[in-house]
């Protein structure tokens, strides 16, 4: 089974890159769109930061545009499971047909049709870019140890939030079209723009424990700073979160399937 | 004249429907700018825990500032899909149907496009008064301002209609348009005042600002009503608005022109 579906996921690879590929000049537009970007929030953060003192609660401009860079990592894994945001559409246009009726899981084939391996590379090339152009002008030295971890917590960070991401688009099957509560949930990802461990400790709490967005942006940024207090707690507390949205993920999955319906096609 | 206004108010009643069907989507609407608004504020708290001014801007003025942008956003916003369903006409060959209807394509799109940013009106206006009350800001009351506000608001849509359907229509000759458009945004981002106003920015980009269409959209609006004051500075901002409506207008127009020529499809 796992060579069947090994074959497959290569193929809707190839077939994602292929696609992305076909349109040469959107290709490169879209890498200077990643920098441009970035190079904006980058430009947010110089002009606040020339209205106050030399840091903001700690984070100095060097660490502010590592931040700012971490995004487009964190940007580059979600966008290998676009396809689940795809779900409330195929599911109220009864699309989700064509996947059950396969030989293979409905859910992989979900989410390997809308991979964006280009999209993915682009934000990924555009971030080592970013990350050792910052490294290098302003003399910031990472481990290796830190790298990893730094890596390590951010993937477990975005495979929570994809669960929850995917959990919103599930209740498609209960409530119809629910895109503007995917929106909503997206919004909060805004907060990965920001050190949160500047904001108040109830939303503190609320970006590390409920919606993680601290595993995906300031924590990694700590550890690769080297500055975080505890990258083993980062990391548990990373792992615990993904279990629970593992399991409930299962479970609605199932519930969910059992509940759709559609006239076929 | 009738018909013509009863044919595009349908498309447009048509949409607000849609609009409001599925009631999840309409309670994470109305939850949507609470929380924006809630990040914004939390942000530019620990900002002014290290300052008193961001260029001439005090706490309080900053949230007004933010509160009309976010408003703004609102009514404006839903209009950026626009590129996308002038990419999705042209490429998957719709246009056909427009083409052969007694309808004008660019009227028609802008009429569809118009659904939206009056739900977010209603939807809006209330939690901008909301907002308003609970940070203490002013709400402005001059009727003569306000009608200026809503003149320039209403530039404000306009100008990124033209920009939303001048991207849509270079599909004739791109096929692809998506990185151009994002690429556009991101500098629109930046230019129309709406991630930071654009007098904070460094000086040499408030000059750039100038020569581009996009401060008309957020930052001239935002600031007419912030500032809550009529003078020549409002009326040179005014005529800057009404003469990028007319440049864009013009090359919409041949854009539209000179690609339509290149359209080609099997027909349906």
């Amino acid at each position: 089974m796992w060579r069947k579906y090994s074959r497959l996921l290569f193929r809707f690879v190839m077939i994602s890159f292929r696609d992305m590929s076909e349109f040469r000049i959107d290709f490169f537009t879209s890498i200077l769109h990643s920098l441009i970007y970035q190079a904006i929030f980058i430009v947010f953060w110089k002009s606040v930061l020339s209205f106050t003192a030399k840091d903001l609660g700690g984070w100095s401009f060097p660490d502010l545009v590592i931040l700012t860079a971490f995004t487009l990592v964190s940007n580059a894994v979600m966008q290998w499971f676009a396809g689940l945001l795809q779900l409330p559409r195929k599911v109220l246009k009864g699309e989700l047909d064509k996947y059950l009726s396969k030989p293979l899981s409905p859910l992989f084939a979900l989410v390997a049709e809308d991979m964006n391996g280009m999209a993915s590379m682009q934000a990924m090339v555009s971030a080592v870019l970013i990350l050792g152009s910052a490294c290098l002008y302003f003399g910031v030295h990472p481990t290796l140890g830190g790298i990893l971890v730094s890596l390590l917590l951010m993937v477990v960070g975005c495979v929570v939030l994809l669960l929850i991401q995917g959990w919103i688009s599930m209740l498609t099957f209960w409530w119809g079209d629910v895109s503007r509560l995917s929106s909503l949930f997206m919004l909060s990802g805004e907060f990965e723009r920001y050190p949160i461990n500047l904001f108040p400790l109830g939303v503190r709490r609320l970006l590390t424990w409920v919606i993680p967005i601290g595993a995906i942006s300031t924590y990694p940024v700590l550890v690769f700073l080297g500055r975080a207090e505890s990258a083993v707690r980062y990391l548990g507390i990373a792992a615990v979160l993904a279990l629970f949205w593992a399991v409930v993920f299962r479970f609605s999955w199932r519930k969910a399937l059992a509940r759709y319906e559609a006239f076929g096609g | 004249m009738g018909r013509w206004l009863r044919c595009y108010f349908g498309v447009l009643r048509t949409r607000l429907k849609t609009l409001s069907h599925f009631r999840a989507n309409v309670i994470a609407w109305i939850l949507y700018s609470p929380l924006q608004l809630g990040i914004i504020f939390l942000l530019w708290r620990i900002i002014y825990h290290n300052t008193d001014r961001v260029g001439s801007f005090g706490f309080q003025d900053m949230m007004l500032y933010y509160l009309v942008v976010h408003f703004l956003r609102r009514i404006v916003e839903p209009v950026q899909t626009v590129n996308y369903e002038v990419w999705t006409d042209i490429n998957q060959g719709n246009l056909d149907v427009y083409l052969a209807r007694p309808v004008s394509f660019g009227p028609f799109v802008f009429f569809r496009s118009l659904g939206a940013p009056l739900v977010e009106i209603a939807v809006g206006l209330p939690f901008f008064l909301l907002f308003s009350w609970l940070l203490g800001l002013p709400i402005q009351r001059d009727p003569r301002l306000l009608a200026v506000f809503l003149v320039s608001v209403l530039a404000g849509f306009v100008i990124l209609f033209l920009i939303q359907f001048i991207i849509g229509s270079l599909t004739f000759w791109f096929e692809r348009i998506f990185g151009i458009r994002d690429m556009i945004f991101s500098v629109f981002m930046l230019f129309s005042g709406q991630l930071i106003p654009i007098s904070v920015l460094p000086r040499s980009l408030v000059t750039i600002s100038r020569y581009l269409p996009f401060e008309g959209i957020y930052f001239v609006p935002g600031t007419i009503y912030a500032q809550g004051q009529l003078g020549p500075e409002v009326a040179g901002y005014l005529v800057r608005q009404l003469v990028w409506i007319a440049l864009l207008w013009s090359a919409a127009a041949l854009v539209w022109t000179r690609g339509i020529t290149r359209y080609a499809s099997q027909g349906g």
